[in-house]
């Protein structure tokens, strides 16, 4: 049986990952990639949570949940990054910066 | 603003309106009718302000005009009973002058400016009369002056014209310059130049004081100026250039009588030296006129002297203490010299009309021209010699009643007070004589005798014999020869004491009633005198080896060139050049003041350059200087202070400005970081 903190520890690092790249990537798509990391960082913390305790079983439906919205997610954010992608000819997210005030 | 002041107003800005609308248009056509019609709404006015303001009513219209220091100035119109007197004789003469000058004046080219001159004149003379301001009868005298210097020189294209009005101007300028120091003085002294002002601070003690006689001198000046009296005389038979009926309202109504009208204003500061120097004058003016109107053959000229006469004898009743019975003199005197002139002016236009191109050397205003001219022109001849009567001073007219008054007060004074005040006494009685002695001249030259253009030669060819005037010309001289009578002046034709004019106004007045009956037994007898003889010569043929010795002695000349005053001021003026002119043909007299000079010059030279140079230049660097270093401490201290501070703002701005977003993943970054402090804090 693997200890309870690997999975803490695992899920820890994933979540610190996705953040790392979300916050520095230019690419939008990696960038969105990064956010699907910290979502299954979440996942797993839920799964494991639900494994150790079983009054807490309703973490596994949780998690289907978080995967469906995210498989939604990514659908309206790909769509954006390909209109965004239209009107800027670049997904580079230091290009996008026509909201920003000069 | 009551009805009175309306009614004042309307009397006093009319003429200039008229003026004013005649200055704007363009064409001489009914310019005359503009004209009169101005002053006929005027004269109205105020003869109505006159009948208020005699039952009682003094209006007093005042507005803030301009301060000097501490003191304010205002501008007022004061109208008492003498103003309203004298401001609707004004009127009144102004009004029939008018109407005389619409037919006189016919046919000349400048018809508008004659007019729009005339009105101004009259509205000048308005601001004389209702100013209490000093500094604005100041004013208004200067206009007086300027509009009589214009009209004297109307005919600019005859030299002599032009001539006249310059002397005018001139002498006339002399005298102003004593009515300035006057002003100053007055100043100086109550620190206000309005005359109720003064009147109020005024009191007897300060008669003695030097500044109110530098004062009462200056007026006197100003007054002998305006009033043509000797030695300031010169100017007023010159002024005969101008248009006869100009020469009607100058003699009459306007610019002579703004002297002794001043005088009577100022009346209350004369002191005694002053009074006893401005009877002198007065005095000795009447004589002389009267003396110099005897010899003269152009009738404007004879005229002319009486004026000087009879103000010299207005001038001998402020002197002797009594200028009520001068006010009186001058309305009286106002009405029928104006009738004289205005007289004077027809003969003249009938006489123009009789001669012709050939007739050179031809002078219609010459009385030996002139002649049996009762038979052509009988209204005029009538107007003139009622006018000439009440100048004479026969009993039943105006002049009888002021000259008599005037001539009291002077006897009484003659018999109260010494030797001085007896001889200017005889001048006066003296003057009488000549006055009815040229008058009756003047009378059988013109009227009677024979028509001295018959008997001319050449003129036999184009003898157009002379006619009456129109009715515009000689119903105003019927007009003013009927304001010549005693009956509007006074019941009794003997008694002045009763006339209205006489104890209403507030001047001082000299109660004369003593000697009365002698003065008017002394005038008369002095009339029989001069008019007398007169008679003889001149319609009986008697006595003519006196009239011939006369005509060839000594005093004819005196008489004829008034004294030689004219060419003592000119000799004068000549002696000056001669000295300087012979000062010149001295062998090396001038060297001497040429080193002088030179030397004086290069001091002054050096000094300018040493010390006054230096002065300057020191003066500049150390501006420079100054300069300088508040440039320096503009730019670094108080310009460097606004610039850090801008910076720090920035700086701040910048803080705040950075998180808010220059890329959406540092926006991320940045709020994941304040959720994690908000986290941190609540954990402790």
């Amino acid at each position: 049986m693997i200890p309870f903190s690997y999975y803490m520890l695992g899920s820890a690092f994933l979540f610190s990952i996705g953040l790392a790249v979300a916050l520095t990537k230019r690419s939008a798509i990696v960038a969105l990639m990064g956010v699907e990391l910290m979502l299954n960082a979440a996942n797993i913390n839920l799964v494991a949570f639900a494994q150790r305790d079983a009054s807490l079983g309703e973490g596994n439906v949780f998690a289907v949940f978080v995967i469906v919205i995210a498989a939604a997610e990514v659908c309206v954010a790909l769509a954006l990054i390909i209109k965004l992608f239209q009107y800027f000819r670049s997904i580079d997210l230091h290009k996008i910066n026509t909201l920003k005030e000069d | 603003m009551n009805f009175l002041h309306i009614i004042i107003s309307i009397a006093v800005c009319s003429p200039l309106l008229g003026a004013l609308i005649l200055t704007l248009r363009k064409s001489n056509q009914a310019a005359d009718k503009i004209a009169t019609l101005m002053i006929g709404i005027s004269a109205i006015c105020s003869i109505v302000t006159f009948a208020l303001v005699w039952s009682g009513q003094n209006v007093f219209i005042s507005k803030e005009w301009f301060f000097l220091g501490d003191n304010y100035f205002y501008a007022i119109l004061s109208i008492d009973k003498l103003s309203a007197l004298l401001l609707s004789m004004v009127s009144i003469v102004s009004f029939l002058v008018h109407i005389y000058s619409s037919a006189y004046m016919q046919g000349d080219p400048q018809y508008k400016r004659y007019f729009t001159l005339l009105n101004v004149f009259t509205f000048s003379m308005y601001g004389v009369l209702l100013s209490d301001n000093l500094v604005l009868i100041y004013l208004f005298w200067e206009l007086v002056g300027f509009c009589s210097y214009m009209l004297i020189g109307f005919w600019r294209e005859k030299e002599a014209a032009v001539k006249a009005a310059k002397k005018a101007f001139i002498v006339n300028r002399v005298g102003d310059a004593g009515f300035m120091v006057a002003l100053l003085c007055l100043y100086a002294q109550f620190s206000t130049l309005s005359l109720h002002a003064i009147v109020e601070q005024f009191d007897i003690s300060m008669l003695s004081n030097t500044t109110i006689l530098i004062a009462a001198i200056g007026v006197t000046l100003a007054a002998m100026g305006k009033s043509a009296q000797i030695p300031f005389s010169v100017w007023l038979p010159d002024a005969m250039q101008g248009p006869t009926p100009v020469s009607a309202l100058i003699h009459a109504a306007t610019m002579v009588a703004a002297g002794i009208y001043l005088l009577v204003r100022c009346f209350f500061f004369l002191p005694d030296e002053v009074l006893v120097f401005i009877a002198g004058v007065g005095g000795v003016t009447a004589f002389v006129g009267a003396f110099s109107a005897l010899s003269q053959y152009d009738i404007k000229r004879i005229l002319a002297y009486s004026t000087i006469s009879q103000l010299g004898y207005m001038m001998l009743a402020i002197g002797v203490g009594d200028p009520e019975s001068a006010i009186f003199h001058l309305t009286t005197h106002a009405f029928f010299k104006a009738g004289l002139f205005l007289g004077a002016g027809a003969l003249i236009h009938s006489m123009h009309q009789v001669s012709c191109d050939i007739c050179k050397g031809f002078d219609p205003q010459d009385i030996r021209w002139m002649g049996s001219l009762r038979n052509y022109m009988p209204k005029t001849f009538i107007g003139f010699s009622i006018a000439l009567a009440a100048l004479i001073g026969l009993p039943f007219t105006s002049g009888f009643l002021s000259k008599d008054a005037l001539l009291s007060s002077v006897l009484l004074k003659a018999t109260n007070d010494g030797i001085y005040w007896q001889f200017l006494a005889l001048l006066g009685f003296g003057a009488a004589a000549l006055t009815a002695f040229y008058s009756i001249r003047v009378l059988y030259k013109v009227f009677f005798g024979d028509l001295g253009i018959a008997q001319h030669k050449v003129c036999q060819k184009c003898l157009v014999l002379p006619h009456e005037v129109g009715n515009r010309m000689y119903l105003p001289i019927l007009l003013l020869s009927t304001l010549s009578v005693w009956f509007f002046y006074v019941l009794s034709p003997f008694n002045t004491s009763g006339s209205w004019i006489q104890n209403s106004l507030s001047i001082p007045t000299i109660d004369h009633h003593s000697v009365h009956v002698f003065t008017i037994i002394l005038s008369i007898s002095m009339i029989c005198l001069g008019g007398g003889l007169a008679y003889l010569i001149y319609f009986k043929g008697r006595l003519l080896n006196l009239k011939t010795s006369f005509k060839q002695g000594v005093l004819f000349k005196v008489s004829y060139n008034f004294f030689y005053i004219q060419n003592l001021y000119k000799n004068s003026v000549l002696s000056v050049l001669f000295v300087a002119r012979s000062l010149d043909r001295i062998p090396h007299a001038d060297e001497g003041f040429v080193k002088l000079a030179i030397g004086t010059s290069e001091f002054v030279r050096g000094f300018d350059d040493k010390v006054i140079d230096f002065l300057v230049k020191l003066f500049a660097v150390f501006n420079v200087v100054f300069g300088h270093v508040l440039a320096w401490f503009d730019k670094y201290i108080v310009d460097g202070v606004v610039l850090y501070f801008t910076k720090f703002l920035w700086l701040l701005g910048d803080l705040f400005r950075k998180p808010q977003g220059e890329r959406t993943q540092s926006m991320i970054a940045w709020s994941l970081f304040l959720l994690l402090s908000l986290f941190t804090i609540l954990w402790f």
